[in-house]
């Protein structure tokens, strides 16, 4: 049985698509068998994140409408073969999908996989319910800025109503500057976690590789990028290991050549194991 | 002014955009006197406020009175009303907490942004408010924490209630009519209270009321 889990923050453009897809990835490179739910239907971006927008065939509408069953509409990644994508409808509206839809698919695809990760939209409307209603863990991506902290306190409380306990809602700490904590200029991991009240799952520096990746389609999990240990932390973390948050923030902090080398140098130990 | 609707969702009351406090009460009273026949003991509705924000103050006093009559709010409804038309554009969240019996409201947890007490009595709150949360007391709030959101105290029974935070730094306060956007010291527990017809805050230690608040 798959644990399913959805990516959401309240407000947009906070990198919910590209933590969903490099988490989806990391677990997939751990021996994972995983399935992505793509549920911003007519504006949707995890394809392209993903590099898969041209072969897609069938989308969620096509399942929603009985077309196909949703293990047809899934498109395999062509690196990671064991890494699947249920792509959106770009000209469907999220009022075509209901809660209940996105519960059945849920529950059709939970026997072949290990994890099923749903992209939420913006928003806290229809397109928001029907991603978080299959789920059973929640993670909140904020990026460490007040807007952006308190859509997702009202997403959290949301999710509260929807049924959450605390403890299955975990915040995801996006685009972190370290030089500008140090100087004090940024809201640091505490500042945020205070506010919040919850437990953080990870910390993702800001950086211009998740750029370079996310135009080229290749999540940076990929592509060996210093930053890819930051989301191989969070899969960690979701597969229940161990792993202290002070990992990211030093990761964060070396960044740069020193950075590739630690991560790599890490990476090897961790496979030992 | 006030009205029964008929819903696939249940039995709406509707109430619209009033003047008095006093005429909110008295037709709402006099309605469910008429039909109090149809209603049985414990019997779900459904509240909806024309412009709540304007009567924010009254909801409590609303709630309660219908519940004199045996009935419970599950949800409160808000939007416009014209013409018979009901466009509803949200609903209050209310944050649901078994009463207690001595009139206070005791909530363990966090307030998040869009939760909402409404409560008739006093209230406690051993938790933070988040900044966009927001508590409608009719008597006196008490914050075991951090409180950033709106807080809104003596809506029934005016200026001897207070309000007092571990650490007050509200968005909005209001002790029965009167509003503040003051915030409390740092690192102290505050109070805010009435003085001389307006909200003082002060810290815990130094507080001293009026003998006619206090009364």
């Amino acid at each position: 049985m798959a644990k399913t889990l959805v990516i959401t923050s309240g407000k947009g453009g906070v990198g919910k698509t590209t933590i969903a897809a490099n988490v989806g990835c990391a677990l997939a490179q751990m021996g994972e068998k995983v399935c992505l739910i793509d549920a911003d239907i007519g504006l949707k971006n995890l394809d392209v994140v993903l590099g898969l927008e041209n072969r897609i065939v069938y989308t969620i509408i096509d399942v929603v409408n009985g077309a196909v069953s949703a293990k047809e509409a899934l498109v395999r990644h062509k690196i990671l073969r064991n890494l699947y994508l249920l792509p959106a409808s770009q000209i469907a509206t999220k009022e075509m999908v209901s809660p209940d839809d996105m519960k059945r698919i849920v529950s059709d695809l939970e026997k072949e996989f290990d994890y099923i990760i749903i992209d939420s939209p913006a928003g806290i409307e229809r397109g928001f319910r029907n991603a978080v209603a299959p789920a059973e863990v929640a993670l909140v991506v904020t990026t460490p800025e007040v807007p952006s902290i308190s859509d997702a306190d009202r997403v959290i409380g949301l999710l509260e109503n929807f049924g959450y306990p605390d403890e299955k809602i975990k915040v995801v700490v996006n685009r972190i500057k370290p030089k500008m904590v140090k100087r004090g200029d940024m809201l640091t991991k505490e500042d945020i976690e205070t506010t919040l009240a919850l437990d953080i799952i990870g910390v993702i520096p800001d950086s211009e590789e998740v750029i370079i990746a996310t135009n080229k389609g290749i999540p940076v999990v990929l592509n060996g990028a210093s930053l890819s240990r930051n989301f191989e932390n969070i899969a960690r973390r979701i597969k229940g290991e161990r792993v202290p948050i002070e990992e990211d923030i030093k990761v964060a902090e070396s960044g740069g050549i020193f950075g590739i080398f630690k991560g790599f140098f890490s990476r090897k130990r961790g496979e030992g194991r | 002014m006030v009205d029964f609707r008929m819903t696939k969702e249940g039995l709406i009351l509707v109430i619209k955009d009033y003047t008095s406090t006093e005429e909110v009460i008295n037709a709402l009273t006099s309605k469910l006197t008429q039909m109090s026949s149809f209603f049985t003991k414990g019997d779900q509705i459904i509240l909806f406020v024309e412009n709540h924000a304007k009567h924010a103050k009254d909801i409590p006093m609303i709630i309660e009175r219908i519940r004199d009559f045996g009935l419970t709010v599950v949800k409160i409804l808000i939007g416009n009303e014209s013409e018979g038309e009901i466009t509803v554009s949200g609903k209050l969240n209310i944050v649901k907490q078994d009463e207690t019996k001595s009139g206070t409201k005791i909530v363990k947890r966090n307030l998040r942004s869009g939760q909402v007490i409404i409560h008739s009595g006093d209230v406690i709150l051993a938790g933070n408010l988040h900044s966009g949360a927001e508590i409608m007391a009719g008597g006196s709030v008490v914050i075991f924490g951090r409180a950033e959101g709106t807080i809104r105290a003596g809506l029934n029974e005016g200026y001897s209630s207070v309000i007092m935070a571990v650490e007050l730094k509200p968005s909005l306060i209001q002790i029965s009519d009167k509003i503040s956007h003051e915030k409390g010291l740092d690192g102290t527990p505050c109070v805010a209270h009435v003085r001389a017809g307006r909200i003082v805050i002060e810290r815990w230690n130094d507080i001293h009321f009026d003998e006619e608040v206090v009364k």
